[in-house]
């Protein structure tokens, strides 16, 4: 797709810069485990999606962004939100919500249930200091804590499912495209199934396909918009997933031009209605890379079948992994080769979209284009 | 083919419940899941071994083991009276207390994935939490038989290497693994849950569309 104007990139980008307030941005940040997207709404509003630690800065990577552009992220940041409860999109997110004190949170539909409450009271009493919900629960708390003080509802939740406005801006919207009815039925059955009966194994509460009840959000300003995948994969049927979205005839019809790419760029969430229906034909993709898997994504056919969609794609992220840590020989000899670092350097994908003009792509630390 | 300790005094001995003393009995899958400490001891497979009399303080060595017998007596290990009963070796507390193993690193994983003969884990540095997340592929046959229906996804375990060092200050590299066991809910545990649960009510309600 040889549309080489659409995008340009500022070689003197200043990680220091704020966007102008008529202009849509879309900051995504990844280090092979992990996720946060940071979106700048128009008018220096802001809504984060997601969260990751940054662990040179020690905080979520979303504030120390936003700080270190001049923004107040008490008051500046208006949604927080909570894609699904996989690990890798929570870590720090607690935190995230604490310091953002105007915003509210999002959750998924598909998690207001006695079902899902009740697995948080049974994650309370087993208290796994890894547990998927763990961190849930902490934000769950500032939330509590917030209403206690407030005596109202500040901070949400708001429930986010297919085709739901989430936020009106003055030149722009902030519609989920999901959870889709489909999926809630899914996400409900499944999480009954974690809750076992007095006498059964405790088990795991940890569900193995959130990403079915993923958050998708498409976020307007003016006549740009950019869809933020999550981890949405491609669904088994019609009801589910991408093929959902695509199908739906109550979503807003504006066609993106900016695409976080879901579940980072894993054949699983590929589905080729999305790119007919949903995207204008010149079209920027970014994607973090996942490496804690045994054959990390994207792969590089990943990679080759996402550069035929796209007319530039990037990656927020090192593909490559950051050295181990040092370990005594005795050590990496017992090891023998089965372990290795799960984690890449840093990297930033930074698009800004001015309501006239090209886009601007700028790229900042392990970040590149592909 | 399970075993049972006895202790008697101040002597442990292990013994198979269906009295066999042939070490071949046991099969080498079951002797490497007995724990460290009991490994290093040859089997006694001489039901000769076993006298009556008050309990002495043996002093195992190499010399014993080498030949299937100690020189002292065992008295108190054996049960009176059934003579099918037999220990299978002994350990002396002296032993045990002086064996001790170095851990080097040890990591807490979480299964996401079982391919084949093996599974894949996200692994956590417990000896250094600030070191970066990693990945182990581990095979199956790692595992013992009494863990492996335990490897599931978002199951966790812990890996552990290191040294194990004998009572004389011979060292041995060792990798174990084991899987965190949880247990049945409880009526009193489920309660707790429930309890724990409500406070969540005002924000998850009964109905989706309250």
């Amino acid at each position: 797709m040889p549309l080489k104007n659409i995008v340009t990139s500022s070689l003197t980008a200043q990680l220091s810069d704020l966007p102008p307030g008529d202009t849509i941005e879309v900051s995504v940040f990844g280090k092979g485990i992990g996720e946060c997207v940071v979106v700048h709404l128009g008018a220096g509003e802001w809504l984060i999606a997601d969260s990751l630690i940054d662990s040179s800065a020690g905080c979520p990577v979303a504030l120390d962004y936003l700080r270190g552009i001049g923004v107040d992220v008490t008051t500046a940041v208006k949604l927080v939100v909570v894609t699904h409860w996989h690990r890798d999109h929570t870590d720090g997110i607690a935190e995230l919500f604490e310091q953002t004190a105007s915003a509210e949170v999002v959750f998924s539909q598909a998690l207001r249930s006695a079902e899902f409450r009740e697995l948080l009271g049974r994650d309370k009493v087993l208290s796994p200091a890894n547990s998927s919900l763990a961190e849930m629960r902490s934000l769950i708390e500032i939330l509590r804590e917030r209403r206690r003080k407030d005596g109202q509802q500040p901070g949400g939740p708001t429930w986010a499912l297919e085709n739901r406005l989430l936020r009106k801006t003055p030149d722009g919207d902030v519609f989920s495209l999901s959870p889709s009815d489909g999926a809630i039925s899914l996400a409900l059955r499944e999480i009954r199934s974690l809750i076992t009966s007095e006498g059964a194994s405790v088990g795991r509460l940890c569900a193995q396909r959130p990403n079915e009840t993923c958050i998708v959000l498409s976020v307007r300003l003016g006549d740009k918009v950019v869809i933020l995948g999550a981890d949405l994969e491609a669904g088994r049927d019609a009801t589910l997933g991408w093929k959902a979205i695509a199908g739906s005839r109550t979503r807003p019809h504006m066609r993106a031009s900016c695409f976080k790419i879901p579940h980072h760029g894993s054949s699983n969430a590929h589905e080729p209605l999305v790119w007919e229906t949903l995207f204008t034909p010149s079209r920027i993709g970014v994607l973090t890379p996942y490496r804690a898997l045994r054959n990390p994504i994207p792969t590089s056919q990943d990679i080759e079948r996402l550069l035929t969609c796209t007319t530039q794609l990037y990656c927020a992220g090192g593909l490559a992994a950051v050295r181990g840590p040092r370990r005594p020989s005795s050590v990496e000899k017992l090891i023998a080769g089965r372990l290795h670092s799960a984690e890449a350097r840093m990297g930033h994908v930074r698009a800004r979209f001015p309501p006239a003009g090209t886009a601007i792509v700028d790229t900042f630390g392990s970040a590149k284009r592909l | 083919m399970s075993l049972a300790m006895m202790r008697q005094g101040n002597q442990l001995a292990f013994t198979s419940e269906r009295h066999r003393t042939d070490r071949s009995e046991l099969g080498p899958g079951l002797i490497d899941q007995l724990p460290f400490f009991v490994i290093p001891y040859e089997l006694e497979t001489d039901p000769s071994v076993v006298k009556r009399g008050p309990l002495q303080d043996t002093e195992p060595s190499s010399k014993h083991l080498s030949e299937g017998r100690p020189e002292t007596g065992v008295g108190g290990l054996s049960t009176s009276g059934n003579a099918s009963l037999r220990p299978i070796f002994k350990i002396h507390p002296r032993q045990i207390a002086q064996q001790r193993s170095l851990v080097l690193q040890q990591w807490e994983g979480t299964v996401v994935e079982i391919k084949g003969d093996s599974f894949g884990a996200r692994m956590r540095n417990l000896t250094d939490p600030k070191g970066p997340e990693e990945w182990a592929t581990l095979l199956l046959g790692e595992i013992s038989e009494e863990d492996r229906c335990s490897v599931q996804p978002g199951a966790v375990f812990y890996w552990s290497v290191g040294y194990l060092i004998e009572p004389y200050g011979q060292r041995r590299t060792a990798s174990t693994i084991y899987f965190r066991r949880l247990p049945a809910w409880s009526s009193a545990d489920l309660e707790r849950a429930r309890n724990a649960a409500e406070e969540y009510r005002d924000i998850f309600p009964d109905s989706p569309v309250e």
